[in-house]
């Protein structure tokens, strides 16, 4: 009877996977605690698959490569990234003819037309909407490694 | 014996069963890289429209501060595929918006409630989770054939007839609605809420300044401040509430809420 049970565990055992998650950071330090302020033992990059090894309240004890640590929960993610939105809009001759494949026939060309994002045009500008403001907007876009330090170090200037 | 093999297959059996229903859903939902071409082109032309209503804000320097803050933030809990953009807008009303395709606003009522860099950190960080959520787009639940929204969204903005301009006219006032009078939806507001405390104990800054922040707007909704954000978010009290019980298991907040800096860059001029 008893090595029924054994073998009933092990089957059980082996339908419950680890978590597996991917950073969900541009990069994220992989900490010796569950605190911000602890030691980095490791700086992990986007869409690093990790292995949970522990959870402590919104903290994950991740493992990667061989190093282990922690990281918040806020920092990961169940699924890969899409890619970066360079990457998105660099292929824009693939993305029209997905969305070409994907759409009705009638309407398809009119659709990847309009799918590019950053184009000078709206399609509706008729009073309501405010295309030079939308793009002084745009402009004030900010690199995001120039982002990313100014908001890690709070003696950043501007 | 018998009842052990049939219980080793009911569990196989089950577990089969519950990854073909996750494969028929993802195969449902999945969102591509046409989706998101589609969700930047339709929040480009809402955001225009909300800078039809509302003036940017003629602070560069607020702008700079916000937009790179914002940045930053969207680098490390949005959405690699999006470019995000932002900017304060002229509205004594306390409110935040979140456009499709990584657009977000924030009033300069807001900016003049608050006392530090984690307040403004947790207002952007709750914005963002928005675009995250993909909640305007999926509110509108504009789908084609498909059930994709390139096939549905994008068909509409790139249609060339009168009728397809109407529908997308149509679709644009609906999230405008959706933004300024009807709001996304209550769990999802206390989600963001939860988010923007997460962010700021990922950061190591003081978290109890988001929950300080909302009990000084509920202050300022007493006195007129909130016309738009008391139609479209829960009552401030419970949102407090919803964050009090989420952190009662935390350890304490830190003190740092970047006041140099923002007592710098984040005064509204």
């Amino acid at each position: 009877m008893s090595k029924y049970i054994i073998v009933f565990t092990f089957f059980f055992c082996s339908q419950v996977q680890a978590s597996v998650y991917f950073i969900k950071s541009a990069k994220v330090d992989l900490l010796s605690a569950a605190e911000k302020g602890s030691d980095v033992v490791a700086t992990l990059e986007r869409d690093t698959e990790v292995k949970e090894l522990d959870v402590d309240r919104t903290w994950v004890k991740v493992e990667s490569d061989g190093k282990a640590g922690w990281v918040s929960k806020i920092f990961l993610s169940k699924k890969k990234s899409m890619g970066t939105s360079q990457s998105l809009l660099d292929t824009d001759e693939d993305l029209s003819s997905s969305a070409r494949k994907r759409a009705s026939a009638l309407t398809s060309a009119g659709a990847a037309r309009g799918l590019r994002a950053g184009s000078d045009q709206l399609y509706q500008e008729d009073g309501e909407e405010n295309l030079a403001a939308l793009k002084i907007m745009e402009s004030w876009k900010v690199d995001d490694e120039v982002g990313l330090e100014f908001l890690m170090n709070p003696q950043g200037e501007l | 014996m018998k009842w052990l093999l049939l219980l080793l297959m009911m569990s196989q059996a089950f577990a089969s069963h519950q990854q073909y229903r996750k494969r028929i859903s993802q195969m449902k939902v999945e969102y591509d890289e046409a989706d998101v071409l589609a969700e930047i082109k339709f929040g480009r032309e809402l955001a225009a429209k909300i800078l039809g209503k509302y003036q940017l804000l003629s602070d560069q320097k607020l702008q700079q501060y916000v937009s790179t803050l914002g940045a930053g933030l969207a680098q490390m809990i949005g959405r690699p595929e999006l470019d995000y953009h932002f900017a304060v807008i002229v509205d004594d009303d306390i409110n935040a918006y979140a456009g499709p395709g990584g657009y977000i606003f924030i009033t300069s009522g807001a900016i003049a409630l608050m006392k530090n860099e984690a307040q403004l950190i947790g207002v952007l960080a709750h914005e963002i989770a928005h675009v995250n959520k993909r909640s305007v787009v999926k509110k509108l639940k504009i789908r084609g054939d498909d059930d994709s929204l390139a096939a549905g969204l994008g068909v509409l903005i790139g249609g060339a007839t009168a009728s397809y301009r109407k529908a997308l006219e149509s679709a644009l006032d609906k999230a405008f609605d959706l933004l300024f009078e009807e709001g996304i939806s209550m769990k999802e507001e206390l989600l963001a809420d939860y988010l923007a405390l997460l962010t700021l104990q990922a950061q190591g800054l003081n978290w109890q300044s988001y929950i300080d922040y909302l009990a000084n707007m509920d202050k300022a909704i007493a006195k007129g401040q909130g016309e738009v954000v008391q139609k479209t978010h829960p009552p401030t009290s419970e949102r407090i509430d919803s964050l009090n019980r989420h952190v009662k298991s935390w350890d304490e907040s830190p003190k740092e809420v970047n006041q140099t800096r923002f007592k710098k860059y984040g005064k509204v001029n």
